[in-house]
């Protein structure tokens, strides 16, 4: 009985397919639209609400660890220890990485910092930060968390400078949370075993990269390389209804500290003006492995936008997202961009 | 007690085109004698089974409650209230091509709101009224090619009206739909379209205590068909048995029906009306069974009597 009950009323046939036809005239059609340009914008963009802070270095990045803490105290006496604490996040690879901490002598803006600027409307007077040559200690990370001890002299220095600032001295990327990141970095002090932690004012990290060839079709994180890609309309999709636009492309080569990628789609709501070009919303996400050989993503929201206002076909921005989590790189192959599009007649209304 | 069936069936794959699945077939505006007020609620469970070759398929939903009352004014006058549903739009139906699925559900209707006023006499009845037409429906279309699928959907949104009339005398009753008309609301347009006219004739003998109710209907379509359609009951004291033969408005659809009836009396407080429903609808090869078992409550001036 039960059987019957499933058979008869839980299945999905398509019985009474030909009542369609009151509707449309219903079939599968297929177009792949050519490319017309792909080339890259690029910004170094400000990394201070990054939900990491990275520290990394190789031949084409570099990026350093800001830290601000509020001292409220101005007598601390009697302490058994004083410690900074930023907890590693497992997600990247576990380079090794040697590094030295120094003190800044200017101040910085976490949400405006970046390689050049200190805030939006200073400059360091030292491209990567303004700091005392004297490093205040150094040392290596090779386990989940970085934890340094200070001294009596040396809090006192701190207390006294705009901040901290790390600085890797070999080859190797780590990650660290940051504020926005959920485990924040600490620092604590310790007087007769209460643990006072000091709270975190700015937290940020500032990076040097490689700016890539205009003419190429690059994806970046840190340094936000952002592939412009835009198709020939085909007229054909006219008063059509796009059942997908499945955007595909390979790359060439790739850096990535992890081993998944996430690349957005988002189209462009005016001409091209550069990697500021005001955008439409997030039409696309997909989470892709580094390795792959091709990625593919369905922008049929595009597509359906282009055939309701072909004049409105600006074209679209490929990223990787988010674009300040990490460090993170993809050459794709220039002109492998391809689009093919899914569609039908629409169904008629009532 | 009158046992003759309205038949409000519900919910049939031919509603994808027109304005639905017409259910104001076969309703005439006749109440009968009353000398109590009468409140009413109804629910229907319905099984839809499809037929197509060896192929079946079905789903099951519950209607909503419907709602009327009808309050005696005295000297033969009453007034009546209720809602019903007009056109139902609701259905779910599957294709799939060699490259292409697409599920389509709708929900909705048109929905109406009714108020008549009818004046009994001895061996006549005359009756005025009419329908707000009012609701909306939403179709869902959800398109599959490979692995991907997009939705769309259509919103539709109704007003309207329409007025009735009737008489009857001794055996032989009358009555006439018309003046009708509804505004579809839709995405980017608004269209108005007439509602159908519709004349009744009817004669209802009785012998001894069998009673024989025949109606005939013609409803009057601008854009589509216009169909002839009979009823035919026969009641003896709480029994009541029905055969229908409706044809669609809409081309080669056909409408044959069975319907059981049986008035149980509850004491001080009304009566119920269990209703077994079975029709058959076909176009071409396709087949539509429908079984709705239907329950409805009627109180008669419970309110009254315990203020008493």
């Amino acid at each position: 009985m039960l059987y019957i009950f499933i058979f008869i009323f839980c299945n999905k046939l398509d019985i009474g397919e030909e009542e369609f036809n009151a509707r449309g005239d219903f079939k599968a059609q297929f177009v792949e639209l050519p490319l017309y340009a792909s080339l890259t914008e690029y910004k170094g963009i400000a990394l201070g609400t990054s939900q990491n802070l990275i520290l990394a270095k190789n031949s084409n990045y570099e990026s350093r660890i800001l830290l601000k803490f509020t001292f409220t105290d101005t007598t601390y006496q009697g302490l058994d220890e004083i410690k900074l604490s930023l907890f590693r996040n497992n997600i990247f690879h576990k380079d090794p990485i040697k590094f030295s901490l120094c003190l800044l002598t200017n101040s910085f803006n976490e949400v405006e910092a970046n390689w050049y600027k200190r805030n939006s409307d200073e400059f360091w007077q030292n491209y990567g930060g303004d700091y005392e040559t004297d490093s205040i200690r150094f040392g290596e990370i090779n386990s989940d968390s970085l934890i340094v001890k200070f001294n009596y002299i040396e809090l006192d220095r701190i207390r006294r400078a705009k901040g901290m600032i790390i600085i890797p001295y070999d080859s190797g990327f780590v990650g660290f949370y940051s504020r926005e990141g959920g485990t924040a970095p600490r620092f604590q002090i310790v007087k007769n075993g209460m643990v006072t932690p000091i709270p975190l004012e700015a937290d940020c990290h500032i990076l040097s990269a490689d700016t890539m060839p205009y003419w190429e079709s690059w994806l970046g994180s840190g340094m936000a390389y952002r592939n412009y890609v835009k198709f020939t309309f085909d007229t054909t999709l006219i008063d059509k209804k796009a059942i997908y636009g499945e955007l595909t492309f390979q790359p060439e080569k790739y850096f990535a500290m992890r081993e998944t990628l996430e690349i957005g789609v988002k189209w462009l709501a005016e001409p091209l003006k550069g990697y500021d070009t005001r955008l439409g919303p997030l039409i696309a996400l997909g989470r892709f492995s580094v390795k792959d050989t091709i990625f593919n993503i369905d922008i049929v929201r595009y597509v359906q936008r282009i055939i309701d206002h072909p004049d409105s076909n600006f074209g679209l921005f490929i990223y990787l997202t988010p674009e300040n989590y990490d460090i993170a790189n993809v050459k794709i192959v220039h002109g492998s961009h391809r689009l093919k599009v899914g569609y039908i007649e629409p169904p008629g209304e009532r | 007690m009158n046992l003759f069936l309205f038949i409000i069936i519900n919910g049939s794959i031919f509603s994808i085109d027109g304005i639905g699945e017409d259910l104001s077939a076969f309703k005439t505006p006749f109440l009968g004698e009353l000398n109590k007020a009468q409140i009413e609620f109804t629910i229907s469970p319905e099984f839809d089974i499809l037929n197509q070759g060896w192929d079946l398929r079905s789903i099951f939903w519950t209607n909503p409650f419907s709602f009327a009352t009808k309050i005696p004014l005295g000297k033969g006058y009453t007034v009546a209230l209720g809602n019903s549903e007009r056109f139902n739009q609701a259905f779910d139906l599957y294709l799939e091509d060699e490259l292409l699925d697409i599920h389509l559900v709708s929900k909705g209707g048109v929905e109406e709101l009714h108020f008549q006023f009818n004046k009994t006499s001895r061996l006549t009845e005359i009756a005025f009224g009419g329908s707000y037409l009012f609701g909306g429906a939403q179709e869902i279309w959800d398109y599959h090619i490979g692995d991907y699928f997009t939705v769309d959907t259509f919103l539709y949104k109704y007003r309207g009206q329409v007025f009735y009339s009737g008489l009857k005398i001794s055996l032989f009753s009358i009555s006439y739909e018309g003046f009708g008309n509804l505004t579809m609301t839709k995405k980017r347009t608004d269209i108005t379209l007439d509602i159908p006219e519709r004349l009744s004739i009817g004669i209802a003998p009785e012998f001894k205590a069998n009673k024989f109710n025949i109606l005939f209907e013609h409803s009057f379509w601008t854009n589509y068909n216009s169909p002839y359609r009979f009823i035919i009951n026969f009641s003896r004291r709480n029994i009541a048995l029905s055969y229908l033969f409706n044809p669609w408005y809409l081309d080669g659809v056909q409408e044959h029906g069975l319907i059981s009836s049986c008035v149980i009396p509850i004491k001080k407080i009304g009566f119920c009306i269990l209703n077994l429903r079975s029709c058959m609808k076909t176009k071409d090869s396709l087949r539509e069974f429908r079984i709705i078992p239907e329950f409805r409550l009627t109180l008669e001036e419970i309110f009254a009597r315990r203020r008493k």
